[in-house]
């Protein structure tokens, strides 16, 4: 086989002297760019991508627009969030894919991917959204600039917030039917097992009961109307004891809180709205989520633990609602908006404080119980189990509870893992300790073992249930209980969108709410769609034929390849030709080429040579990055690449080893360069 | 011949889109780097804080999925906002929006952080 190639490349090499010295079959002078006059990319535009780890989709969105019918601008946010719920949330279950990293460096499961796989699984989801139908990708271009008016949300920022709500909702509702994936690591089969069939009957009952009570929540107005009718259809159905009034009082607080709302957008109108006697116009604002609450309570027994969630979290989002302006779906100040909630604010403040990790919060809440030990007998075993104390717990949580069979309870658990470690320790002396500390801390060091070792976690569900509904203590309870820390996780993601992301103009009050409500029983992407993309329905998606598919080719330099310079400089070359000959097959065609590549060598001032040891560090040389190839020419005998970026404004390029485009974000690199930094590339077939 | 000066700078000079109105960004023929054309009135922020933009502050896979490094390099470096804008052909750019007004584009911060690296090697 190689030495067909090698002969192909003689061949080619002897041909090229009435060509272009490296140019194979291209005549010397040729150029071909798709985005001229004429070309199949002459309105796109170059794009950037910012802070999301999306160049696969850019440039999935750039090859797709050279190669589809009407050349459609297609939304690379939609490629991306189809892939990241396709390919990398089977790797991480989590939007975000990343613990280590502090806050404002968290990546996400939409960093990273392939434009072959891309584009296929667009082709499977049915299409993509056009860029025009997605506002993110518009909405930040008109933003002001100036002091004060700066656009905060960047795009990783607001995916971030998007991000964490999806995954905190399905962290503490792990019922959902996307959650059985976090029973895979359970140490005892047999409860796995359950657990298995315990999920796929409340899954279904979740889905089941959600199909009953959908889409109460909608455009604020009529929606809140559905709501009620959903609550009292339910009280109808099953009558509540209590005097019928309660029902009288709902319907009438909904229609004041209507005529409330409509006289704050049209003053004008206030005076011709019909004089409501009994009762009157609620002063409180809180009256209606009261009058709520009380259906609300007397309805709940029915419900499933998530839909009691999004009846309650909807009562949630509605106090809020409240300060919103109806008519525009705006916020009408971050001072108001922050003022709604801070109830809320002022509580997550504290919570914020804690970790989002469950382990970590499982091993503090641990050592807060430890502190029970220190004031406990001062034997000297005790003062030996409070130096080791702290080091041993964190250990036993970092292991986990691996031990077989498992213990039945936290109790036996802790004795069992602390003898393995101190011997010495009897359970004599054990339980003397333990039956110290109050009897609401080992309770809570129970639920914390079942939620951990058993991943039984419906106490925890029960308790935030509770606290959704009345926040008495919560915030006592949650310096106890670590599973609470989560809740507050929770609330904050809603705090974050409900205040932030209405802000940026993405999206409106209605879809935020929607999504807050609905997004956990929907994949990533749909979910995130809805949210950003409301115009652009499935009939809306721009569909990708079927007939055209699209291959990857790998450039790989096995240790035969790497023997000796000769080797290598034979595989360049056989890797050029090849290149050259199915690119440029291409870009006749019109099509776009997708390359991986590793940009350090945009930026070295050296020759760069990735395929030499495969080594792309990501610290600071941005490790692989898909780019496009929209154009060739053959200069002076030398084969040149017209590559397009998604990086915006792009010039740092070594201008003595590449050429700046005159247009912006394009380089002409030459093949060698190319080749040997390349570690793959992407063609649509004929 | 001043005409021709001045026909000259002004090429290096482009307008970008923003919120209904433009903005005029100089492409600095010297230092290759690009920001507001205001900064030749004026010490701006964007060219005296840019300086110490550097590699170091990003963590290990701040650029994972090919993210534009200079646009992690405004915020995670210099701590600064995005903004973003677009050519009279439509094409979009990030840049690095400083309290002053001031803007250089992400691209030139990579030239800077590179060149800050090269110096600290030696």
């Amino acid at each position: 086989m190689k030495k067909l190639i090698l002969t192909s490349v003689l061949i080619l090499s002897f041909t090229s002297q009435a060509y272009g010295q490296n140019c194979g079959m291209i005549p010397d002078g040729q150029v071909v760019r798709l985005d001229g006059e004429n070309g199949s990319l002459k309105n796109n535009r170059v794009q950037d991508q910012d802070g999301l780890g999306t160049c696969y989709a850019n440039a999935a969105s750039v090859v797709l627009h050279s190669a589809m019918p009407d050349a459609p601008n297609l939304s690379y946010i939609n490629l991306a969030v189809e892939y990241a719920e396709s390919v990398n949330r089977n790797k991480s279950r989590r939007a975000y894919n990343d613990k280590k990293n502090p806050e404002d460096k968290k990546q996400m499961i939409l960093d990273g991917g392939h434009v072959c796989e891309t584009i296929e699984i667009a082709k499977q989801k049915g299409g993509v959204c056009k860029r025009s139908d997605v506002p993110l990708e518009e909405v930040l271009f008109k933003n002001k600039i100036g002091a004060g008016a700066d656009p905060k949300q960047l795009q990783k920022e607001i995916f971030l917030k998007i991000s964490d709500y999806y995954d905190s909702v399905n962290r503490t509702f792990p019922t959902a039917p996307k959650s059985t994936v976090i029973i895979q690591d359970l140490v005892n089969p047999e409860v796995q097992k359950k657990i298995e069939e315990g999920v796929q009957v409340i899954g279904k009952t979740v889905v089941e009961a959600g199909k009953k009570i959908g889409g109460f929540l909608g455009s604020l107005g009529s929606k809140f109307k559905s709501f009620f009718d959903a609550v009292l259809d339910r009280k109808r159905e099953e009558p509540l004891p209590g005097p019928v009034i309660i029902e009288d009082r709902n319907e009438q607080a909904y229609e004041d809180l209507i005529k409330k709302v409509s006289a704050t957008d049209e003053p004008s109108k206030q005076v011709e709205q019909p004089v409501v006697e009994e009762p009157q116009t609620p002063k409180d604002p809180n009256l209606f989520s009261r009058e709520k609450f009380e259906a609300l309570k007397k309805s709940t027994k029915e419900l499933s633990p998530k839909e009691k969630y999004q009846l309650a979290l909807y009562d949630l989002i509605q106090k809020n609602a409240a300060d919103y302006s109806l008519k525009n779906c705006e916020v009408l100040e971050t001072k108001n908006a922050i003022t709604v909630t801070q109830d809320l604010s002022a509580l997550l403040y504290s919570l914020g404080k804690s970790s989002n990790n469950r382990m970590y919060s499982n091993i503090s809440a641990t050592l807060s119980i430890g502190e029970y030990y220190y004031k406990g007998p001062s034997e000297l075993w005790v003062f030996k189990l409070r130096k080791n104390f702290e080091e041993k717990i964190k250990q036993i949580y970092l292991n986990g509870f691996s031990r077989f069979p498992l213990p039945k309870s936290g109790r036996d658990a802790f004795l069992q893992a602390l003898r393995a470690e101190m011997p010495e320790i009897t359970e004599d002396q054990f339980n003397e300790v333990l039956n110290q500390l109050d009897p609401e801390v080992m309770s809570l060091l129970e639920d914390d073992y079942d939620r951990y070792a058993k991943k039984d976690y419906s106490k925890c569900s029960q308790k935030k249930l509770a606290y959704l509904l009345n926040d008495d203590g919560l915030k006592k309870d949650i310096e106890l209980d670590p599973c609470l820390s989560q809740y507050g996780n929770q609330l904050s993601g809603v705090q974050n969108l409900v205040t932030g992301l209405d802000k940026t103009n993405v999206a409106d009050f209605d879809r935020i709410a929607d999504f807050l409500l609905n997004a956990p029983d929907t994949d990533y992407d749909e979910s995130i769609m809805k949210l950003l993309s409301p115009t652009c329905t499935d009939e809306q998606k721009i569909k990708i034929p079927d007939q055209l598919t699209c291959e990857d080719e790998a450039i790989y330099f096995d240790n035969d390849d790497l023997r000796s310079p000769q080797s290598i400089e034979l595989k360049v070359k056989q890797e050029k030709a090849k290149f050259l000959s199915k690119a440029s097959d291409s870009l006749k065609r019109g099509k776009a080429v997708g390359i991986s590549v590793c940009t350090a060598f945009f930026k070295q001032k050296s020759d760069y040579f990735y395929n030499l040891n495969r080594d792309c560090n990501l610290s600071d040389d941005t490790g692989m990055h898909a780019v496009s190839v929209i154009g060739y020419r053959c200069k002076a005998g030398k084969m040149d690449y017209l590559i397009q970026n998604s990086w915006g404004y792009w010039h740092n390029l070594d201008e003595v080893k590449y050429e700046r485009d005159e247009k912006i974000g394009k380089a002409w690199i030459d093949d060698d360069s190319l080749t040997k930094n390349m570690g793959r590339y992407s063609l649509l077939g004929k | 011949m001043i005409v021709l000066f001045s026909l000259k700078a002004h090429t290096r000079e482009t307008l970008w889109k923003v919120d209904g109105g433009y903005v005029a960004i100089f492409e600095d023929p010297k230092t290759k780097l690009i920001y507001s054309a205001s900064c030749k009135k004026y010490k701006c922020k964007s060219l005296i804080e840019s300086k110490k933009v550097s590699w170091k502050s990003l963590s290990e896979d701040s650029l994972l999925g090919g993210k534009n490094p200079g646009a992690v390099l405004c915020k995670e470096s210099l701590r600064k906002n995005i903004v973003y804008l677009k050519d009279l052909q439509g094409n979009e750019s990030t840049f690095c929006h400083f309290e002053d007004g001031s803007l250089i584009s992400s691209s030139s911060l990579i030239q800077i952080a590179d060149e800050n690296k090269a110096k600290g090697k030696k």
